[in-house]
Formats: structure tokens, sequence, C-alpha cells
């Protein structure tokens, strides 16, 4: 492959794989909050069902 | 596409008797896969910082990227075997196990990532080479290695 | 009398209520070992390659020195987040881990890593003291870096084992096994 093509290539996939594991740790960020939320109701914006 | 077969035949094949009956012998295993992970994590990040010229400013980046390479393949084979050995105790657990499969994921897309792409850039001098293609490959490289290492150690979680 | 001592601190960590809510919280408990793990990757990593270079199995061309140097700082931050949540994974699991016979292990030899690496630090000011950054490492300076190399690689396998319930007090062992994991109790039954 031609060092443009591998450059291009590296630059796309790079930002679309920070992207992915980005949105990846963010649902991960989701389900602690979520936990903090049922054990201790003080942290939760609204009671926990 | 079920690959369901692959892990039924782990689960009988002769490495599952072993990890199975064994205990210690799987613990030393996961041993030796998490000091390979050191290793592994200690290559990528000495590359990857110097890419992004913050550490060893003083050694060039072509020497560091070519003392690292061998090292981290040498880690990256070492927990291959590991893990395959590792997962054969509890295959078909694994199998439905989410997060396994997004750590299988990541390790795939991320090795092949680095052996069809970020070498293949890297063996040309790396002055020539565009300054964001640089410092993108060296983020995504980090961020996807050590999310391989975390979706690996939240699997023993889920 | 020390295993009696170090249970007693042990129980008197567990009475804090952060410390059950550590312990307790499935995400929490999870998150803080993750992170764990991810700094030994930085800490252990850089130090990994400092004895391999130190070793001249890394990094031939460059001076061992200028490696070491370069690599201490980054070292050192994954150090601090791994001391700071090992104390955190301490806390959360205090009379249990103080009851292991792998964390007793464990803290033997980061005793004896931390005892190597102060004398490796003050090895390496000599060589910048002189000026022999460039000249080879010496045999000594060789013999601390493979010193370290195996008894951090303990450290982490010994910390990975303690999750292995094999030796726990509650397990039927020796006399002897029970005094080396300070099953005090246990003890003081069999007498």
């Amino acid at each position: 492959m031609s060092k443009t093509l591998l450059e291009r290539l590296a630059i796309g996939l790079s930002v679309l794989f920070i992207g992915i594991i980005a949105i990846f740790w963010l649902t991960q960020v989701g389900d602690v909050m979520e936990t903090l939320c049922l054990a201790y109701g003080d942290f939760c914006f609204d009671e926990p069902e | 596409m079920d690959l369901l077969f692959i892990f039924e035949w782990l689960d009988t094949s002769f490495l599952a008797d072993m990890s199975k009956a064994y205990g210690g012998v799987f613990a030393v295993v996961q041993m030796v896969h998490l000091v390979s992970l050191a290793l592994l994590g200690g290559a990528v990040l000495i590359t990857d910082l110097r890419l992004l010229g913050l550490v060893l400013r003083d050694v060039p980046s072509e020497v560091v990227t070519s003392n690292m390479d061998r090292w981290f393949s040498l880690a990256l084979i070492i927990m291959a075997v590991s893990g395959v050995f590792m997962s054969s105790a509890v295959a078909i657990k694994l199998y439905y196990n989410e997060m396994f499969w997004a750590k299988m994921i990541g390790l795939s897309v991320g090795a092949l990532f680095v052996y069809f792409i970020k070498r293949p850039l890297l063996a040309h001098p790396h002055e020539t080479i565009n300054v964001w293609a640089l410092r993108l490959l060296a983020i995504s490289s980090i961020v996807i290695w050590f999310t391989v290492a975390a979706s690996g150690r939240w699997i023993g979680f889920s | 009398m020390l295993n009696e001592w170090l249970l007693n601190f042990a129980r008197w960590l567990d009475s804090f209520a952060w410390s059950t809510a550590i312990h307790e919280s499935f995400y929490l408990y999870a998150w803080i070992e993750s992170t764990h793990v991810l700094a030994i990757m930085v800490f252990l990593g850089m130090l990994f390659i400092i004895d391999l270079r130190i070793l001249g199995l890394a990094f031939a061309q460059v001076p061992a020195a200028r490696i070491a140097e370069r690599l201490d700082k980054p070292m050192m931050i994954g150090f601090a987040v791994m001391v700071i949540t090992g104390l955190l994974l301490f806390f959360a699991i205090p009379v249990r881990s103080t009851q292991s016979v792998w964390f007793r292990i464990k803290v033997v030899l980061l005793i004896a890593a931390g005892i190597n690496a102060f004398l490796f630090r003050n090895k390496m000011k000599e060589v910048r003291r002189d000026g022999r950054e460039e000249v080879e490492p010496s045999k000594r300076l060789r013999l601390g870096a493979g010193t370290s190399l195996f008894l951090w690689m303990g450290v982490v396998m010994t910390g990975r084992a303690i999750a292995y319930d094999w030796f726990d007090c509650h397990k039927d062992l020796s006399y002897a096994m029970y005094w080396v994991a300070g099953c005090v109790d246990e003890m003081a039954l069999v007498e």
C-alpha cells in the first residue's frame, strides 16, 4: 500500500476506533452511575423506582 | 456465522481437561497472562508516547519503535496462548459473555490495525509521515490496548 | 503476637462503613480493581523495559542510564495509581487479605523489591555523578535489574493468587499453615 493511503487509513480508522471505544466506556460509566443510584439514592436526580 | 462449535470443541479438548482438573495450573497460566499484559503495556506506551513526543524525546522515534515491536509481539503471543488455555476452562460460559466478545473484537481489530496499518506506515521515516496520522495512531493504539486489557479483567466480574 | 496485632488492625479497618461499602458495591470494587490492573500495565511495563535495557535485551543502542531516567516519571505515575488503588482494595477486604498467605508473601516481596529499587537508584546516581552514563551497566547493576524483574513478577503473581481460597482460614490446614496465614482463631481451636 502507498504511504498516502496508509496515512489516510491511519487517520480515518483511528478516529473511528476512538469514537467507538468512547461510546463503549460511556455505557460502562452509565452502568456505574445506575448502581451508585440504586445503592445510595442520594446520588440520584430522581428517586430510584 | 455461529462460532459456538469452536467453544464446544474447546470445552471438550485436552486443554479443558487440564485447565478444569488442575486449578493450580490454571492460576499459574493466569499469572503469566497478567505479567505479559504488563510487558505489552510497556511496549505500547513507550512506542506511542514517543510518537506523541512525550517520552524519550532524545531517542529517535524509529529506534524506539523498532526496539519495542518485538517485545509487543512476544507479549501478544504469550497472551494469546495463555488466553486460549484460560478460555478452555470456561469455554461455553464465555460464548455467552458479552464482555468476552467486546474484548475479542477489540483484540482482533487492534492486532490487524497494528500489523497491517501501523507497522507498514511506521516503516517510513517518521518525520516524513503526516503529524496527525502519527498522533491519532498513537492515541488510538493506547486507547485500544488499555480497553482490551480492562474488558479482559471485566470478563471475570460479569 | 504479630498475628493478633495485624488481625486487630484489619478488624478495625473493617469496622469503617466505607470498607463495607466498597466491598459490597459491585461496580465500585470492580472499577478500583480494573484501575489497579491498568496501573500495573503502566508501572510494570515501564519497569520491565528499564530492566530489560539494563540487562542489554532492549534498546541496546541507547545508553541504559538515559532509558532509566526518561522512563522514570511515567513509571512513577503508574506506581502512584497502583499504590492508591491497591490500598483501597486492601481497605475494602482487610481481614481476609491480612489472613491470606499470598498477600503476606506479596508484602514480603514488595519490601524486598523496595530495598532493591533503593539500592539500584543509589547505584544509578553514582553512575550519573561519575559521568559514566554512556558506559554499559556494571555486573552489579545488571544483577539488580534481574532481581527487580523477578521480585516484581512475584508481586504480581502472588497478588493475583489472593483471589484463590486454597489456603483460607476456613479450610482444613496444618497448624504451621494457620500460623503463616495468621488464622488466630483457628490456631486457638487446634490448641
